[in-house]
């Protein structure tokens, strides 16, 4: 079975869009329609990637440096690689630490921060692999994602708490303000790159929240549920991107066929401007320079799908064949490629949204009391599933 | 007393002893203990529920005082949290004048060596809570967790250590070191203590460069896995 392309970003200034499959990177040029197939371990031509190889090479996360048209990404077995993105040439290599969550370059490119799932951050200098980590940041709880401000003063991270963090930058030991609302897990944040002010976030929340990350007040909460038939689910953020030139927001949804999206004209409204139908479950998107978006699904007949940018419907084009025709490599046994959901089952509380902060804070309490007493009994019940286990090895063994 | 905020934190403050100690030493100020675990040891009462019967009974005794006087016990209070995740839903910025960390579980293992109350990365939460010119309290028995408290907040630049000067006059150090519960099984153990005080500062140094990073052993897997306890 061939594997979908599980993210895609815009190479801003190169004309090229980026697709990330397995633990390639595939890359087309929206002028030629020429593709490049890039890979450091597997070599260019698709292969059978066997079962318990795919998930740790999978490439988790990818970052792009507009200006200095550098590439950073990481693999689920801690490799990081940076890349030249002009000359398709890989700059260096370094293995990390942990595993990484998301990544970030520094403005002037000298510095990338790595996020992990012990919820710690640090900052790498990326011309010096050898050059040891620093640690910035520390989470209790994964580190979901992180942004710069545009002016850089600030650098937000996020977790799977109900936690926004607005820290200063460089001086991260400083905490200006958190931006306190979401009540479950935050998955993704996005500062405006037009507005001083502004962050948008989204999470398992039923709304995506518009923040003045300086006073840190929630200015505006927009709705992403009404017109998405969610059935039994809950919403899951799993993308969430801008393309200010045309003044748009969108956002993805876990293993729902939408993409949702919303008008940016005037920042103290923001409004639904549509939600498109999706043919199949959507893993990542990308605007291109010109506000077309392109959409990676979770399909292998049909990899991407293309919006226009004046009817914001799915249309299709001669490059979009181009990159729908790559074969990409195969693996024995489909896995699950959504990451994010997962997190909902721990996420504390969700208390009625007309809850005073007081209950809140008590639904919090009662929440962590549940979980502690669930613990014990799993810790219970695995001392009985150990003895269980001792004893059916004891029968096995004394039949043979 | 109705919209005064609380100002002193007692973070893990098991059977109360520091909050029943600093009462009536500071009768104007709200002190909140915060206490993650479910029952005391050897007791069947909720930790939070033997601490508010001891609060409650303190209050029946001294029901002739005045709420704002010294004494009287209205001025404290405790709550089930766990203050690592939970102390920025809790406190606004700089509402709280000192925090106090008193004989904090050690994490021996270094592999929970992260799991630690104080750590460079968490001060910042801590930070965030505490105004300028307040003061983080921090004693234990255990000589090296005593050094990796120093270490992290010496490390962290919004903290300055007190001299011992300053210790000398300040009211809470003999609370700190003797009143708590866990403060009187090390004396009568005749064991060590340690302690060290800090300032938080209103601004840290610029050209600062980041903290060395915190090795909890190499094992992978996420943080709630590494707590469970369940998995292992
Ligand atoms: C060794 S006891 C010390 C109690 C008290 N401070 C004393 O000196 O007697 C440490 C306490 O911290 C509590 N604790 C540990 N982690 C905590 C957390 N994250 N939030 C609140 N309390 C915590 C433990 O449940 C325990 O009661």
């Amino acid at each position: 079975m061939q594997l979908p392309y599980h993210l895609v970003i815009t190479l801003t200034g190169l004309d090229k869009l980026l697709f990330v499959t397995g633990a390639k990177i595939v890359i087309l040029e929206s002028k030629t329609g020429k593709i490049t197939t890039i890979s450091e371990s597997l070599g260019t031509a698709p292969t059978v990637i066997p079962t318990d190889q795919h998930a740790k090479k999978q490439l988790r996360t990818i970052v792009y440096h507009p200006a200095k048209k550098l590439l950073a990404f990481v693999s689920d077995d801690k490799e990081l690689q940076i890349w030249d993105a002009q000359t398709l040439k890989v700059i260096n290599k370094r293995t990390i630490l942990k595993r990484a969550t998301c990544l970030s370059f520094s403005k002037d490119a000298k510095y990338l921060m790595v996020a992990d799932k012990f919820g710690d951050l640090y900052k790498l200098v990326v011309d010096n692999p050898e050059e040891k980590p620093l640690l910035l940041i520390g989470h209790v709880s994964i580190l979901t994602d992180m942004c710069f401000t545009s002016d850089s003063k600030y650098l937000v991270t996020s977790d799977r708490d109900e936690k926004i963090r607005v820290n200063r930058y460089p001086e991260t030991y400083d905490i200006h303000r958190f931006l306190l609302g979401h009540t479950v897990f935050v998955s993704k944040i996005l500062a405006l790159e037009n507005s001083k002010e502004i962050l948008i976030s989204g999470g398992g929340d039923d709304w995506l929240g518009v923040w003045n990350y300086t006073t840190g007040k929630l200015l505006q909460k927009l709705d992403i549920v009404t017109g998405v038939e969610l059935g039994e689910s809950k919403p899951t953020v799993v993308a969430l991107k801008a393309h200010q030139p045309s003044n748009t927001l969108a956002v993805l949804l876990e293993k729902m066929n939408y993409i949702i999206l919303f008008d940016l004209t005037d920042l103290q409204h923001i409004k639904q401007k549509k939600i498109v139908k999706l043919e199949r479950e959507p893993l990542s998107f990308a605007f291109d320079s010109a506000g077309n978006i392109w959409i990676a699904n979770n399909s292998t007949e049909r990899k991407v799908d293309f919006l226009a940018k004046d009817k914001l419907e799915v249309v299709d084009s001669q490059l979009l064949k181009q990159v729908n025709n790559v074969r990409t490599d195969e693996v024995e046994e489909m896995f699950e490629l959504y990451e994010i959901g997962h997190m909902r089952k721990w996420s504390r509380w969700q208390p009625d949204p007309n809850f005073s902060l007081r209950q809140k804070r008590q639904a919090a309490l009662d929440h962590d009391i549940e979980k502690e007493e669930s613990k014990k009994k799993t810790r219970r019940g695995g001392q009985k599933q150990k003895e269980k286990k001792a004893k059916i090895a004891a029968e096995t063994q004394s039949t043979q | 007393m109705a919209d005064k905020k609380v100002e002193f934190a007692d973070i893990g403050c098991g059977y109360g002893g520091l909050l029943v100690a600093l009462s009536p030493i500071f009768p104007d100020k709200l002190i909140l203990g915060m206490e993650i675990r479910v029952k005391v040891e050897g007791n069947n009462l909720l930790s939070k529920e033997y601490v508010d019967k001891r609060i409650t009974a303190l209050r029946n005794q001294n029901a002739d005082k005045k709420p704002d006087e010294s004494g009287s016990y209205q001025n404290i209070s405790v709550m089930r949290m766990n203050a690592m995740r939970y102390c920025p839903n809790f406190f606004e910025k700089g509402q709280l004048s000192k925090i106090f960390f008193l004989f904090p579980d050690p994490h021996f293992k270094k592999r929970k060596h992260k799991a630690r109350i104080v750590t460079s990365t968490l001060l910042a939460e801590y930070a965030y809570v505490l105004r300028p010119g307040g003061i983080v309290y921090c004693v234990t028995d255990v000589r090296d967790l005593h050094e990796w408290m120093v270490k992290h907040l010496d490390e962290h630049p919004l903290f300055r250590r007190r001299a011992q000067e300053e210790l000398d006059r300040d009211p809470c150090v003999p609370c700190v070191l003797q009143e708590t519960e866990e403060g009187k099984k090390v004396e009568r153990n005749s064991g060590d203590k340690f302690i060290a005080c800090y300032e938080r500062l209103a601004e840290g140094e610029k050209g600062w460069k980041g903290f060395a990073p915190i090795l909890g052993g190499d094992d992978d897997g996420d943080k709630d896995d590494d707590k469970d306890e369940a998995n292992e």
